[in-house]
């Protein structure tokens, strides 16, 4: 089985995020990235399937050369190999462009499964998996909590609103937007670190996978992002402990969210 | 903040950010119940076993992972970043007990113990401090006399780590008291061995998440095989290879360090008083700078030390000045992270009161500031 693995690197939880000075993103200079959380899980998912049999992991992603980094990461933690692919004109790719770019990577190769994550942690569109899956012509199941491989099928559990789950078997090649918390993700051992730089890491241009700018222009541009201003929007809360927190089950009942 | 770590490899760069991420999903949040239990989580040791910590610095051959003196530093901060109570615990089985088997052990006894040590499956010990040894390891008054085909073994241990968790445990014993330093030999006892039992468990002002003990051997009879190293002169051979110590000292010192320097910066932004959070006030600006500049020197000065230890060079002056400048700058720096957290850091639930509590240990192990200074002091020439 071979499978494709959609990496997102995005800014680390733990960083101090500023507007840049165009107003249209953060300011990206000295903070520190890592892998977006619901590509951990993909990855995690993928490399379980390896662990239990006969499988290739490929991991791919678009970026800087900063992103090598966390390709790195997806190598010590198990995949076999890993797909680079940049160009300046992507910088300001929107998610069919970034969906266009990974579906002339896996036309390269015939996939059994992608997995990707179900959002990005910075973007959160949610788009990409959808759309890469209608550009391969594949199925996909979104928010993905659980799947069971079995006779070149996949029997996939869903998330749907209010803890309700949706059952569906799909034949493969498919992909498979993974939901966080479906799996526990794997550290990297050290035997992992040390391989991962023996490990081949192709970096790939628009050219080499038959693309251009011109291909992978933006129709969605941002206009600007903020911070949304303090003190609208809070409901306060008062009482005793006991009352406040009896209010607060409310509320979250209401939100339908318990 | 970009860290100044510009001589790290690209895998020591992964192995860093790797532990940081294992030590904040699997050692902070256990940090304060193990303080407070004084108990030792020992399903860590399988844990970082899995993963090959455990091995790092030993050979593949008999289930190391390989690696450097720097990754190895590296380690220590990060675990030390978590809880220093486990990360001694840690130290002392792999940089002690452990790295004496392997170097001076016999084939046997390494097949048998150390692949199992180094999954974590098996815990190792370090015995050599007595109520009467510490700084002056040459009144060491335990006694290993020859018998037939084994060693008699008599006397106890004190403050010994890991003590009352061990499956084995290296021994040091005389066995030519008039030689002094030059008598000392190393025996592995296991735990189950008669003879051998744990006195007493020790409770201890911090680093409470390690686990200490009194250790007693009443006519503990060991076979000839238990021998590590030579007779007379393992120890002194010991203390010339397992040269570690210093280096995980300062490395251990600057993760308290840093956790100390990381909570403050947040209490600082977060803290507000006279309108005010109180990182914008003079009093505590300055001193959250002087932390952040102390760590980024305690860290260059145990890297360094590191660095020429891996390049096979003589590296006692560099471990000895790393040692005493990382540990008391830990203890400078948790004070005044407590001070500037006011009555929130004294509080039990807090970790500020922990690492206030943990700090001091690294300033008397591995050889006390006195003795790092004295032994400066002769390097210079005096």
């Amino acid at each position: 089985m071979k499978i494709l693995v959609c990496l997102k690197q995005v800014p680390h939880k733990d960083a101090r995020l500023e507007i840049g000075s165009d107003g249209t993103w953060i300011k990206e200079d000295g903070i520190k990235f890592e892998i977006n959380d619901y590509d951990n899980y993909a990855l995690e998912e993928a490399l379980r399937l390896k662990d239990a049999g006969e499988a290739e992991v490929v991991v791919a992603t678009i970026g800087p050369d900063r992103v090598t980094q966390s390709l790195r990461t997806a190598l010590g933690m198990g995949a076999d190999r890993a797909i680079h692919v940049w160009d300046d004109s992507l910088a300001n790719a929107d998610s069919l462009g970034i969906a266009k770019v990974l579906a002339a990577v896996a036309k390269e190769e015939n996939f059994d499964v992608v997995f990707c994550g179900l959002m990005s942690d910075d973007s959160n569109y949610a788009m990409v998996g959808p759309m890469l899956a209608q550009l391969l012509d594949i199925p996909h199941v979104t928010a993905v909590v659980k799947t069971d491989f079995e006779n070149g099928a996949v029997k996939v559990e869903k998330e749907l609103e209010g803890g309700t789950l949706e059952v569906s078997q799909v034949p493969l090649p498919c992909l498979l937007a993974v939901q966080t918390g479906i799996n526990e993700v794997r550290y990297a051992s050290l035997k992992g670190i040390m391989q991962a730089k023996k490990k081949p890491l192709d970096k790939k241009a628009l050219s080499d996978i038959g693309l251009d700018g011109a291909a992978v222009a933006p129709k969605l541009s941002i206009e600007k992002i903020y911070t949304p201003p303090k003190g609208e929007g809070a409901n306060l809360l008062s009482g005793s402990a006991d009352e406040i927190a009896t209010q607060m089950v409310g509320k979250i009942k209401e939100l339908g969210l318990l | 903040m970009a860290e100044p770590d510009f001589y790290l490899s690209d895998e020591q760069r992964e192995l860093q950010r790797t532990l940081r991420e294992f030590v904040a999903k699997e050692i902070t949040p256990i940090a304060a119940k193990y303080d407070t239990e004084e108990r030792y989580p020992v399903e860590l040791f399988s844990k970082l076993g899995e993963l090959g910590y455990l091995g790092l610095r030993f050979p593949e051959e008999i289930g190391g992972s390989g690696g450097s003196n720097l990754d190895y530093a590296i380690l220590c901060e990060e675990l030390a970043f978590g809880s220093a109570g486990i990360a001694l615990g840690v130290y002392v089985h792999v940089a002690l007990a452990c790295a004496a088997l392997e170097a001076f052990g016999s084939e046997s006894l390494k097949k048998e113990w150390l692949p199992p040590a180094l999954r974590g499956e098996r815990i190792g010990a370090w015995a050599f401090a007595e109520a009467g040894a510490g700084s002056d390891a040459g009144s060491v008054a335990t006694r290993a006399v020859v018998d037939g085909d084994s060693y008699v073994i008599n006397g106890s241990k004190l403050f010994i780590t890991n003590g009352p968790i061990a499956d084995f445990i290296i021994v040091v014993a005389s066995t030519a008291p008039e030689q002094r330093l030059k008598g000392l030999s190393l025996f592995l006892v296991e735990h189950d061995r008669p003879g051998f039992r744990v006195a007493s468990v020790l409770s201890k002002l911090g680093v409470r998440a390690s686990e200490m003990a009194e250790l007693v051997f009443e006519d503990c009879r060991v076979p000839r095989e238990n021998l590590i190293g030579r007779q007379d002169r393992g120890f002194l051979d010991a203390l010339r290879t397992l040269t570690l110590g210093r280096i995980a000292s300062a490395a251990f010192a600057t993760g308290v360090a840093r956790a100390a320097f990381e909570a403050t910066l947040a209490h600082a932004e977060e803290r507000v008083q006279f309108g005010q959070p109180i990182g914008s006030f003079q009093a505590v600006r300055f001193g959250i700078a002087d932390m952040a500049v102390q760590i980024e020197a305690a860290r260059l000065l145990c890297h360094r030390a590191a660095i020429v230890a891996d390049r096979g060079l003589t590296h006692g002056r560099e471990a000895n000045m790393a040692k005493l400048f990382a540990t008391e700058a830990c203890t400078k720096i948790v004070e005044r992270a407590l001070h500037y957290h006011g009555a929130a850091g004294f509080m039990s639930e807090s970790p500020i009161q922990r690492f206030y509590r943990d700090c001091k240990v690294f300033e008397l192990g591995e050889g006390s500031s006195e003795l790092q200074r004295d032994m400066i002091a002769r390097e210079l020439g005096l």
